[in-house]
């Protein structure tokens, strides 16, 4: 009896221990899997290429103003991009029309805002907030806030005018924003002048649709902090996702979400995971895999760490692709699992590559058209690097001194090296200040240091200075 | 900066303007803007200095540069559409350097507009001459004679001759220009002067030890209407006296050559499909060669108008470049 209760303990312990061999061997084979169908999904989308296949492709019945925007070009169904914002007494602007869909030699509907400061880059961001968001919701902004948008002149304030135009299914329909000063420092949406426009009605259908879309605007200040901001709470949704652009000290709408997890994360965690690989592609930095999931969480030299623990630098980016993931999430309908492939809407970024590394930087904007093709991105950027990626149609380079307000680019800047971008986009000597400080002051050492550069060393500088004055020399003792 | 030669051709661009716009008493005129860069006027600062900047002596940027109003267009608009007004600059001296700004004399004041000036072309060259200025003006200064380059400085600095030493005024004004336009001081502008001098004093070596193939190459680095080029030939003069440097003839000669070359390669883009935005732009970059053919031919610094008619004749542009010239 004793020797079959101690059998069948035995045969009870081993079986045990075979089920929880089995049981991990099966928790590793599925981790093993998931990861390399992770691995796999994101090397498809490496492959993907961004050259525009129908770039050039023109059919004989369209207009030449509708072919100016490459109105043709296959999109998808339903969704509503923007196709030209014209801007009038807004900031510091006195009147101005940027045209966001010109055809382009690369994939995807990107548009680049770039110019020297208080030239008006955020001030476009901000318009197109503003039209997108439609005449009820801008109002929600606060007269205050809307004051300080409209244009100071010596006489006065004057009202702003913004009007747009967004293409659906290659429909064009026109929306339009009056602001007007309503008192001292304040302004709102002249409704009634709205309501007054012949083609409201299609205004109020498509500002209704673009709330069930993803919209979504980042100002240059985008902040992730455990700071419960009690100012934002009693906007709409809609609304606080465009806050960080009209207010620097704004948390993301989806703080939340980064911050605390939990099961409503879930779906847009997994997102992340497959875009985030993708975006930054840094050694140092990748999500975790961690089973549960209901944490977003990046490892860190095989350490796990929360978004807010991130360096700064990762932060920044992070941030606005965890709050467009979740308002991807957040619209009615949306399914769980998620190819980014198949997210749509409109993503505004002021300052794209804020924070990052040249390398980083690099790679972000043609890593972003593979993994969201089907996003409009207007963005801005101060950066040489950002601005090589980019179709020359693809440009918005303001300029103050041009009748139309911006520079017509007649070649492609992809081909051109960072000092070349420096200085024929940006008109900016790429030389540097303590060299120049130096010539004007006639440092002794100037010449030794003018001498050096990436192929010449401090020894061979030396070298090549002594060599010319003994050229001189020779040549003067040649001719005496 | 070396000693510029300004043709003598009416350019239709100021012509039409002149009659459409007329001045009021302040010299005012209700001017469109911009038509400065219409192609005649462009091709003939480009015949003027090829495509260097007359400041700087940079290659002008984007291989067009920008068309300089030497008195400043805001101080001075009745020399607006004015051709003794224009000249070539890179976007460093016209944008950021020179801007609005024409430093005189601190006593002097700026000229005043007479309607004499209108009519009169020699009262207003006078005018212009009698005005206490302090940048040196490549055309009417003797600028090859005051400037000289420091080679024994190791940086191949822009200095004041010994014969603008001598006299108070012109080091003055050497010396603001150098000054002004940053001649010393810009990084990459000293630097490409100064690989340019370094490469031909090295060649100069070699030739005055026998090499003669690199008495060629500081002849090509010392052409007039190259970047840098005029300070090579000064250094040249100075340290090789006995190495024959191009004539204003032969370096003409390169100019009108390669004048030619570019529109070839424009009617080469033109008989491609391209974009009717890239058209338009092609078809007026080679209306501003014709013109640049055209103008030489009319009125050349050097040589004579037979001869570049020659020129012209041996590529078989003489049809291309007729039209252009009936019309100076």
């Amino acid at each position: 009896m004793s020797i079959l209760h101690s059998i069948s303990t035995w045969s009870g312990l081993i079986a045990g221990l075979v089920g929880v061999g089995v049981g991990v061997l099966f928790f590793w084979l599925f981790g093993v899997i998931r990861r390399r169908r992770l691995l796999r999904a994101i090397a498809a989308v490496q492959n993907r290429s961004i050259r525009n296949p129908h770039y050039g492709e023109r059919s004989g019945d369209v207009a030449e103003e509708a072919r100016a925007t490459s109105f043709d070009q296959p999109r998808p169904s339903g969704a509503i991009f923007l196709e030209s914002i014209t801007i009038r007494n807004f900031k510091n602007i006195t009147r101005l029309k940027v045209d966001f869909m010109r055809p382009s030699t690369l994939t995807g509907e990107w548009t680049c805002i770039a110019g020297i400061n208080g030239v008006g880059k955020t001030s476009i961001l901000q318009a197109i907030c503003l039209v997108l968001l439609g005449g009820e919701l801008v109002n929600e902004l606060g007269r205050g806030r809307l004051g300080r948008l409209l244009r100071r002149t010596q006489v006065g304030v004057v009202d702003a005018e913004i009007e747009a135009f967004v293409l659906r299914d290659k429909i064009r329909t026109r929306l339009y924003i009056p602001l007007k000063h309503a008192g001292p420092g304040e302004a709102a949406v002249d409704i009634e002048t709205l309501r007054s426009a012949s083609d409201y009605p299609q205004m109020a259908k498509i500002w209704t649709d673009l709330r069930r879309q993803v919209v979504v605007g980042y100002g240059a200040n985008r902040n992730v902090s455990d700071f419960k901001d009690s100012r934002v709470t009693n906007y709409s949704r809609t609304v606080q996702r465009q806050m960080t652009m009209f207010d620097p000290l704004t948390q993301l709408a989806s703080v939340d979400v980064i911050l605390e997890g939990g099961l409503k994360a879930q779906p847009v965690i997994r997102t992340l995971r497959s875009l985030i690989p993708l975006v930054l592609q840094s050694e140092a930095l990748s999500p975790t895999s961690s089973i549960s999931g209901d944490k977003l969480q990046f490892s860190m030299h095989d350490t796990a760490v929360d978004v807010i623990d991130l360096p700064d630098g990762f932060r920044s980016t992070i941030a606005w692709l965890v709050d467009l993931c979740a308002a991807w999430h957040e619209r009615a309908g949306a399914d769980a699992n998620v190819d980014p492939a198949e997210i749509t809407g409109i993503v505004l970024l002021d300052e794209i590559g804020l924070h990052l590394h040249p390398s980083l930087e690099k790679a972000l904007v043609p890593q972003l058209r593979k993994a969201l093709p089907r996003v409009q991105f207007i963005v801005s950027t101060h950066s040489p690097m950002v601005l090589s990626g980019f179709d020359r149609d693809e440009l918005v380079i303001l300029d103050a001194a041009s009748p139309s307000g911006t520079k017509e680019l007649d070649r492609q800047v992809f081909g051109m090296t960072m000092d070349e971008v420096y200085s024929w986009l940006m008109n900016t000597s790429p030389g540097s200040p303590v060299m120049e400080e130096m010539l004007e002051k006639k440092d002794p050492d100037v010449a030794m240091f003018l001498y050096q550069s990436k192929d010449v060393s401090q020894e061979l500088a030396r070298k090549l200075i002594d060599a010319r004055r003994e050229d001189i020399k020779e040549l003067k003792r040649k001719h005496d | 900066m070396r000693k510029l030669t300004r043709p003598r051709v009416s350019l239709p661009t100021l012509v039409r303007i002149r009659a459409m716009y007329p001045f009021n008493r302040a010299g005012v005129a209700e001017f469109p803007l911009g038509d400065w860069n219409n192609p005649d006027v462009r091709g003939a600062l480009y015949a003027m200095h090829g495509r260097i900047c007359a400041y700087c002596g940079s290659p002008a940027s984007d291989q067009r540069g920008d068309v300089e109003h030497y008195r400043p267009k805001s101080v001075y608009p009745w020399l607006t559409y004015e051709f003794r007004n224009y000249l070539l600059g890179c976007r460093v001296c016209n944008s950021s350097r020179k801007s609005t700004e024409f430093p005189l004399l601190s006593s002097a004041k700026p000229l005043r507009y007479h309607p004499r000036m209108y009519q009169d072309p020699d009262f207003l060259e006078k005018a212009l001459a009698s005005e206490k200025r302090l940048l040196l003006d490549p055309v009417s200064d003797p600028v090859d004679d005051w400037l000289d380059i420091d080679y024994e400085g190791d940086l191949s600095a822009v200095r004041a001759s010994a014969a603008a030493a001598a006299d108070r005024t012109s080091r003055e004004s050497v010396e603001q220009t150098i000054q002004f336009f940053g001649l010393n001081t810009i990084v990459e502008l000293v630097r490409s002067r100064n690989q340019q001098v370094t490469a031909a004093i090295g060649a100069l070596r070699e030739w005055s030890e026998g090499n003669i193939a690199r008495g060629d190459d500081v002849r090509l680095l010392s052409n007039r209407y190259t970047a840098h080029g005029w300070a090579v030939r000064r250094v040249a003069e100075s340290l090789a006296p006995n190495l024959p440097l191009p004539t204003a003839e032969e370096d003409l000669k390169w100019l009108v050559d390669e004048t030619l070359v570019l529109l070839d390669i424009a009617d080469g883009i033109l008989k491609k499909p391209i974009p009717d935005k890239d058209r338009r732009q092609v078809i007026n970059r080679r209306d501003e060669s014709c013109w640049t053919l055209a103008i030489l031919w009319k009125d050349p610094p050097a040589a004579s108008s037979v001869e570049i008619g020659k020129w012209i004749d041996a590529r078989g542009r003489r049809a291309a470049i007729e039209p252009f010239l009936a019309r100076l």
